[in-house]
């Protein structure tokens, strides 16, 4: 599904902004360097002083922190037209890894870029603001999420959440989508052991609300799948602000 | 690495793994069988008067090993 790189980022941004014409033409002039990434790879490090914003292409990538006796914990995932190292525009110094979960397409955009097109288009630069607030709706949701939520509360909110995302940019058919993630990977989001998580995808599964294949999700009962997660995607924003 | 497959028992609920995990060595077998125990326990018991709950780890050639926990609420005196 790979297009050019500002694509996704003007799917993205005109699916939760309203932008304009002239918006929309300064977008798909940013000057962006795209390239072909494995999975598994850091590209933006902790404690890093990055002069350049990664805008995800095609893909997945995630943030995440480790303790200091090694273990991770997964803070977000993001999908195909999201920048989740915007705030290194403001925020001079890294603090957190972002990692590729699958291959993925990345375009770099130099940081005086977005400078000079949020400067000259105030409606873009209202619009990436929004998109960081966006990303803080999720982080609080998340928090709640492997704070409080029971474990089978905690996985099915997280996969009605990535179903919510992933249809606004026409990723999901028919109830499923793709998400080649690990065990492992998807009990670092989760914040629980990988048995305790292959536990809950079986008691998910045996009630008929999920079915899973190697790398694809099927919500076979979508509502049952946001009940049992109590899902309300208000916190999601997914409608352009007025 | 070999895999082990976790199954758990909550009362009379049982529930089978089926797509196991990789684990490296023995050692970590059991820790990982005692967290996912834990995570069990904290998921299930609030609310619960008695409780067996055990994880069996299975390997290709059977069980393995078992963690087990029992609850209860014992009443030391008379409660209202």
């Amino acid at each position: 599904m790979p297009g050019s790189p500002t694509a996704a980022l003007v799917q993205k941004l005109t699916k939760t902004n309203r932008l304009d014409q002239d918006d929309i033409l300064a977008i798909q002039q940013l000057p962006i360097q795209s390239k072909r990434v494995p999975a598994q790879h850091c590209f933006v490090h902790d404690g890093d002083r990055p002069s350049e914003s990664c805008l995800i292409v095609d893909g997945f990538a995630f943030r995440s922190k480790l303790t200091p006796d090694g273990q991770r914990q997964i803070l977000s995932l993001h999908i195909p037209g999201e920048i989740p190292d915007l705030q290194s525009l403001h925020l001079h110094v890294m603090d957190h890894d972002l990692t590729t979960l699958t291959e993925c397409t990345l375009g770099f955009i130099k940081h005086e870029a977005l400078r000079e097109l949020n400067l000259r288009r105030p409606n873009v630069a209202s619009a990436l603001w929004r998109e960081t607030l966006i990303d803080a709706a999720i982080f609080r949701e998340w928090i709640v999420n492997v704070g409080r939520r029971p474990a089978r509360v905690r996985t099915a909110h997280l996969l009605a959440e990535l179903y919510e995302r992933l249809e606004l940019i026409g990723r999901t058919t028919n109830g499923s989508f793709e998400l080649p993630i690990t065990q492992i990977e998807l009990a670092d989001c989760l914040g629980l052991s990988v048995v305790h998580v292959n536990r809950t995808l079986q008691e998910l599964r045996h009630d008929g609300l999920i079915a899973t294949e190697r790398r694809t999700f099927h919500l076979l009962d979508k509502s049952g799948v946001e009940e049992a997660g109590q899902f309300e995607k208000i916190y999601l924003h997914q409608r352009p602000a007025l | 690495m070999p895999r082990y497959y976790f199954d758990s028992r909550d009362n009379e609920k049982f529930v089978s793994d089926e797509i196991g995990v990789e684990v490296a060595s023995l050692q970590e077998v059991k820790t990982l069988a005692s967290t996912a125990m834990a995570e069990l326990a904290r998921d299930v018991l609030p609310g619960s008067v008695a409780r067996r709950l055990a994880i069996e780890v299975r390997d290709e050639f059977g069980l393995l090993l078992s963690v087990c926990l029992r609850f209860e609420i014992e009443p030391a005196r008379q409660i209202r």
